[in-house]
C-alpha cells in the first residue's frame, strides 16, 4: 500500500480495503525499516499521527468525509511550522524554540483531513547543498542512495519516492520543488507565485519563495490544491483526465538544452518522447523563441543574492560556525551587491516575465526541460555544483509562472528524468489537464525504486 | 581584515570597517573570496543592465 496515490489511498478506504490506522502504522514500520538509509525525515511524528488517523477513522465510520485526503498522511519539509514542533530549517543556526501554530499550508491540510507525519530534511535554509557538516545527514535518493535526491526540498522528494509518504510539502525557490521530483522520480509542482499561503514558512528570498507539494501523480497534486482552498474561481482543481488534448497547443522550448547547455543524450531522447505523447493525445506541438537561459539565470542569481543575504546576513556575521561552508559561500555573495545592482535585476525580470507572457497569446502551455541530467553522485560537490547550473527550472521561479514536474523515462543508469510543463499565471487546471492526460497515456510515475535497508546499509 | 584580500575586492566601507564582516572572512576565507569572485560577476551583469530600463521619464509614458 506504500507505493499507492493519494487517490488510490482514498479510494481504498472508501473500499475498506484498508483504513488509516492500518496505513500510518505500515508507514511508520516502513520508515523505521529503511529511513536509516535515505535520511529523508529529520522527525517522524508517531504519537501524533496514530491519534489522528485513529480519530480520522472515527470520523469515516460515522459517515463524515473532509474530501478526498481524508486520512491521507503528508510531511512537510522542515522550514513549515508545526505547531509544538522546532522547525529546524537543517541548521545547527535555527531557532530552538518550538512553533507556536501551524504554517497556513500545514493547517489546512490537516482541516482537509490529512494526517501530519513529520518533518522532512532540506538543504540548509533551502539554500545550501547535500553537505556533510550541517547537524544532520543529507537525504539520499531512493533510485541510488550513492546519488543525491536533488533539492532543496531533498526530502520531500526522498521520502515520496521512497513509499515513506504520498504526499509531502516543500518550498521552490529556484527550482527547489520540481529539483527533487525530477531526481526521484515524482511529481512536483511551482504554483503561481503565492497562491500557495507561504505564512509559517522560513523565508529565503521572498520575491522568489513559493510553497509546492510533492506526489505521485498530477492528480494528486490537484487533490492538494483543492484542500489548500486555493482555486481562484471556485472550480475544483482535480477533474477526470482528458481523453484527448485536441485543440491544445504547447510551445515546446528547444533552445534551453539544445543551444544554451546540452542536455544528457537520455533526456533529450526522453524530452522528445514526451512531445510525441502530447501530438499522439492531438495536441499541436511548435517549437517556441525565447530568451536565452543564462538571461533569466543572471537576474535570478543577483535577487536571489540579495534577498537571502538580508535573511542570513545578521546570523551569518555573527556565528559564522553555525552555518555549512556551501550555505556561507552562497550567501555572502548578496554582501557584494548594492542596492542599484538588486534594483536593476528587478527592472529586468519584467522584461524577461514579459517575454515568457507573450507566448501565452497563442500557446496553452510550454514543454521545458527540468533537469539536464539525471542525478549525479552526493560525494562529488563539483558535480552537484554543476548539476545546480545544467536547468532550467530557474526561469519559471523569476517569471512567477507555474511549473509542473513530471517523470518521463529512467536513464540507462536507472535514474530518474523529468519534463517541465508551464502555463500562464493561475492556469494550474492547464497543468493538471494536460499532466493528467500525459499519465493516463504512460506509465513512468507508476515506477518504484527498490530500497536498502538501514540495517543492509548499515552493514556496507 | 587584511588589506592583501580587500584591495582587489568590490569591499564596501561597511565591510571594510565591521569587525563582525571580519571575524565572517576569519572564520573563512575559502567562502569569502568565493563569494567575492561571485558577487563581482554578479555586479558586472547589472551594470550591464539598460539604463534605459530605469529611465526615471518613464512615468511619462504610462497610461492612466
Amino acid at each position: 500500500m506504500h507505493n499507492l496515490t493519494a487517490i488510490q489511498i482514498s479510494q481504498a478506504y472508501r473500499r475498506g480495503d484498508f483504513n488509516p490506522v492500518e496505513l500510518v502504522e505500515h508507514l511508520l514500520a516502513r520508515i523505521q525499516k529503511y529511513d536509516g538509509a535515505y535520511n529523508a525525515f529529520l522527525e517522524v511524528a508517531k504519537e501524533s499521527a496514530l491519534r489522528d488517523a485513529q480519530q480520522a477513522w472515527r470520523e469515516m465510520k460515522a459517515g463524515e468525509n473532509k474530501g478526498v485526503l481524508h486520512g491521507v498522511p503528508f510531511a512537510v519539509k522542515d522550514n513549515f511550522d508545526v505547531a509544538g514542533s522546532v522547525t529546524t530549517c537543517h541548521s545547527a543556526a535555527s531557532t530552538k524554540d518550538a512553533a507556536q501554530a501551524d504554517a497556513t499550508a500545514v493547517s489546512r491540510l490537516k482541516a482537509g483531513g490529512a494526517v501530519y507525519l513529520g518533518k522532512l530534511a532540506l538543504h540548509e535554509y533551502a539554500f545550501g547543498a547535500p553537505t556533510f557538516d550541517t547537524p544532520y545527514p543529507p537525504a539520499r535518493n531512493p533510485w541510488n542512495r550513492e546519488h543525491q535526491p536533488g533539492g532543496s526540498s531533498s526530502g520531500s522528494g526522498a521520502a515520496v519516492s521512497a513509499g515513506f509518504i504520498p504526499l509531502a510539502l516543500g518550498t521552490d525557490t529556484g527550482g527547489s520543488v520540481r529539483n527533487p521530483a525530477a531526481c526521484c522520480g515524482v511529481v512536483g509542482l511551482k504554483p503561481t507565485y503565492d497562491l500557495i499561503p507561504r505564512d509559517g514558512v522560513y523565508p529565503l528570498a521572498f520575491t522568489l519563495d513559493h510553497v509546492g507539494p510533492l506526489a505521485r501523480s498530477v492528480d494528486d497534486i490537484a487533490a492538494v490544491l483543492d484542500t489548500l482552498q486555493v482555486a481562484e474561481n471556485g472550480r475544483p482543481y482535480l477533474q477526470p483526465a482528458p481523453e484527448s488534448l485536441k485543440g491544445k497547443r504547447i510551445g515546446f522550448i528547444r533552445r534551453f538544452h539544445e543551444e544554451d547547455l546540452s542536455a544528457h543524450p537520455d533526456m533529450t531522447q526522453a524530452l522528445n518522447d514526451a512531445a510525441e505523447v502530447f501530438a499522439e493525445l492531438g495536441a499541436t506541438v511548435e517549437t517556441v523563441s525565447v530568451p536565452a537561459l543564462s538571461e533569466f539565470v543572471n537576474i535570478q542569481r543577483i535577487i536571489i543574492a540579495a534577498e537571502a543575504w538580508a535573511v542570513h546576513g545578521q546570523g551569518m556575521t555573527q556565528s559564522p560556525q553555525l552555518y555549512s561552508k556551501a550555505l556561507r559561500t552562497k550567501a555572502m555573495v548578496g554582501a557584494f551587491l548594492s542596492a542599484t545592482d538588486y534594483l536593476k535585476a528587478q527592472q529586468a525580470r519584467r522584461g524577461l516575465c514579459d517575454s515568457i507572457n507573450q507566448l501565452f497569446n497563442v500557446y496553452d502551455a510550454l514543454l521545458v526541460v527540468n533537469s539536464l541530467d539525471p542525478a549525479c553522485r552526493i560525494d562529488d560537490m563539483d558535480e552537484v555544483n554543476r548539476a545546480y547550473r545544467r536547468q532550467a527550472r530557474v526561469p519559471f521561479s523569476l517569471t512567477g509562472h507555474p511549473a509542473i514536474s513530471i517523470p518521463c523515462g529512467l536513464s540507462s543508469t536507472g535514474l530518474p528524468l523529468s519534463f517541465q510543463l508551464v502555463s500562464n499565471f493561475f492556469q494550474e487546471s492547464e497543468l493538471f489537464s494536460m499532466g493528467a492526460a500525459y499519465q493516463a497515456a504512460t506509465d513512468w510515475h507508476m515506477k518504484h525504486p527498490e530500497l536498502v535497508s538501514s540495517i543492509e546499509q548499515a552493514a556496507t | 581584515m587584511s588589506n592583501e584580500i580587500s584591495a582587489s575586492l568590490p569591499i564596501s566601507d561597511w565591510q571594510r570597517d565591521d569587525p563582525a564582516w571580519a571575524r565572517l572572512v576569519a572564520f573563512d576565507k575559502e567562502s569569502y573570496l568565493t563569494a567575492a569572485k561571485a558577487g563581482k560577476e554578479l555586479e558586472e551583469v547589472a551594470s550591464g543592465i539598460k539604463d534605459s530600463i530605469i529611465d526615471p521619464w518613464s512615468y511619462r509614458d504610462i497610461e492612466v
